[in-house]
């Protein structure tokens, strides 16, 4: 390389061309200079047996000038000028060096830009850092910042990717990802923080990947020949670990994004078929809630010197109250009527089952007891046979002879009735006996007798009705009942009844409809 | 004799590039300079090279007429002229194809490709 050097100096387009023959005419002498090959590149060849000085570059000559003692100096002079040459050269090849290094940074920062996996990330900066560095082995370990395990993403190599079992503090890539500090590592085989043996590697490069202060991972390269790294390849290691880093980050912020709106679309396909589901699921409990509405009385039935009426209001679709008013068939001789309410434990489907349980069952046994008591025991005998053990009802029954007005109540478990006198009087029709269907067979129920004057109301009700409750948990009560029974006692039973609804609904205000409210009353007239 | 003309403004890309195809000089190769488009343009005149790597963004005469001159008025259309541009640059292609050039290559440009492009183009 030097020859050529000197070729160019003093070549025939040399720099120095014109100095050297300015120099001869100067001297008066010619001057013949050929490089080590033997190549003339100056004057015209003389005499043999004139002096040749060496030119001499890097320790070996690479050239002679040719001439008389006194041109020794101009051989001085081209070494001189070689070295300032080479000199130049060498600064100009550390340039490219470092443009080239530029270069490699800036496409490698481009390819970066249009990656967004994380394995495809590490590939390529371990790719590019193998490209810009001389090595033997390489590595991108990820740090699991919650285990503070290191596991290898991308590598290249015998030794260093195969390696295991690094974790955050343990081992000398351990120790970088905990520090958080690049390191040359040149005598990796004997250095203290070590836990691999035999691994061949000589010298090692790491550098954290950092994104701010945090250490997400490690780039480390190896060489298995070489001995010793540089500081200049650190710098150029950390810079590939820094754009790398912020990569590798931004990948798992997408992937996140990513796994955020596949999860987003799953569960709106999920709700998409609960949302299916709780549609049909509502078609059914509005056929349900049809159904259940057929099973009360469609008409009440007429009562001579009686007035009547009745309703019911589920608190959701399907209901578990129940009422009836069923004229006793088995006594011929005298028109007699069984008023029911009745109130199935639990709610909503399973209770609207039980309630239609609870019909079919009065409707099979009314006018084939002989009392009342019996048509309860009995009642309670099949629902108890036929019922899971904490389900139940609760019944109030009133047998009426409508021309006497007497009367035969027993209440299976039932919220007190009421008996409000027209003459400002007031009776409660308590239990007499325990819930249908919630003890075993031959339960005794007792019946009260009592006599409807004229001018009475009787008021058979569910919970929902004394049980309703306002905003501050007060509930409606049978004093209020009671209250509002009398202040419409001259109208017709089906206004008594809908006026007492209507004041449950102002009291409770806001505080939605908690039980079923079902509400029967019966007046008889003054004449 | 392979001739290579390495034309910009900037001394330092000169530099950059002359020492990209040094190596090609131990096998003959000339390397000549010219730091804008008039110098450029009398030495295509001149030394009528091989392969010219053109700057495009020049001041009085750019890369662009410097390639059409050479290719059109000095009757130069067997010289392979790749044109430089910096990345991120506006670069109006179209004008570059007007303008007869072989290549374009971008600014950083990979001294490995470069070098690489010399020898395809030289046959070396």
């Amino acid at each position: 390389m030097a020859a050529a050097r000197l070729g160019q100096i003093i070549g025939p387009k040399g720099a120095a061309t014109r100095l050297v023959q300015d120099l001869a005419d100067a001297l008066h002498t010619p001057i013949v200079i050929e490089d080590a090959a033997g190549r003339l590149l100056h004057g015209d060849r003389t005499e043999p047996n004139v002096l040749r000085h060496p030119i001499t570059s890097g320790g070996s000559d690479v050239g002679w000038v040719t001439g008389p003692d006194r041109v020794r100096p101009l051989a001085a002079l081209v070494e001189h000028l070689l070295a300032r040459e080479v000199e130049r050269r060498a600064l100009g090849t550390e340039v490219l060096q470092l443009y080239r290094e530029i270069n490699l940074i800036y496409s490698f920062s481009e390819k970066l830009a249009a990656l967004l996996d994380l394995e495809g990330v590490a590939r390529l900066t371990i790719q590019e850092a193998r490209h810009l560095i001389d090595a033997t082995d390489g590595a991108v370990l990820l740090l699991d910042e919650d285990t503070g395990a290191l596991a290898t993403i991308a590598g290249f190599g015998d030794s260093l990717p195969h390696l295991t079992g690094f974790t955050r503090g343990v081992g000398i890539i351990g120790s970088i990802a905990a520090s958080g500090v690049a390191e040359i590592v040149n005598d990796a085989e004997n250095d203290p923080r070590r836990i691999k043996d035999g691994t061949g590697v000589r010298a090692l490069l790491c550098a954290p990947m950092k994104v701010g202060e945090r250490a997400i991972g490690i780039i480390a390269l190896g060489n298995t020949t070489r001995a010793a790294y540089t500081a200049a390849e650190l710098k150029l290691l950390n810079t590939l670990a820094l754009q790398s880093a912020t990569a590798i980050e931004n990948a798992r912020l997408f992937e996140r994004t990513i796994h955020a709106a596949l999860e987003r679309e799953r569960l709106l396909a999920a709700n998409k078929v609960v949302e299916v589901a709780r549609a049909k699921l509502e078609r059914e409990f509005e056929l349900a809630a049809t159904i259940q509405a057929d099973l009360f009385p469609a008409t009440l039935p007429a009562l001579d010197g009686y007035d009547l009426a009745a309703r019911n209001r589920p608190a959701r679709q399907c209901g578990g109250d129940y009422y009836d008013a069923l004229p006793i068939a088995a006594v011929a001789e005298s028109t007699r009527v069984l008023l029911c309410v009745a109130d199935v434990s639990g709610k909503g489907m399973p209770a609207a089952l039980l309630m239609s349980h609870m019909q079919a069952t009065l409707r099979a046994l009314v006018g084939r007891t002989e009392s009342l008591p019996l048509l309860a025991s009995q009642a309670s005998d099949l629902l108890y046979a036929s019922t899971a053990p904490n389900r139940y009802v609760t019944a109030a029954f009133l047998d009426l002879e409508p021309a006497s007005g007497r009367s035969r109540f027993v209440s299976a478990g039932h919220v007190d009735g009421l008996v409000a006198g027209a003459d400002g009087s007031m009776m409660r029709l308590t239990s007499t006996g325990a819930p249908l269907g919630l003890l075993p067979p031959g339960l005794p129920y007792d019946e009260t007798p009592f006599t409807i004057e004229p001018g009475d109301c009787v008021l058979l009700y569910s919970d929902g009705v004394v049980d309703a409750q306002n905003a501050a948990g007060e509930e409606f009560g049978d004093e209020r009942l009671l209250a509002h029974v009398r202040a419409s006692f001259d109208q017709p039973a089906a206004v008594i009844v809908e006026r007492v609804i209507a004041e449950i609904d102002r009291f409770a205000g806001d505080t939605p409809q908690f039980d079923d409210i079902t509400m029967l009353a019966l007046r008889r007239s003054m004449t | 004799m392979n001739t290579i003309l390495i034309v910009d403004d900037e001394a330092h890309i000169r530099m950059l590039i002359q020492q990209t195809l040094e190596e090609l000089e131990d096998e003959g190769v000339e390397l000549l300079t010219a730091s804008n488009g008039e110098e450029a343009l009398a030495a295509l005149q001149s030394a009528k090279p091989n392969l010219v790597f053109l700057d495009v963004m020049m001041p009085k005469v750019s890369g662009f007429d410097v390639c059409q001159r050479a290719k059109r008025d000095l009757g130069l259309s067997s010289t392979y002229i790749v044109l430089l541009t910096a990345k991120g640059q506006e670069f109006d292609r179209q004008k570059g194809y007007d303008s007869g050039a072989d290549l374009y290559m971008t600014k950083p440009f990979d001294p490995d490709a470069l070098l690489a492009k010399a020898r395809e183009v030289l046959g070396i």
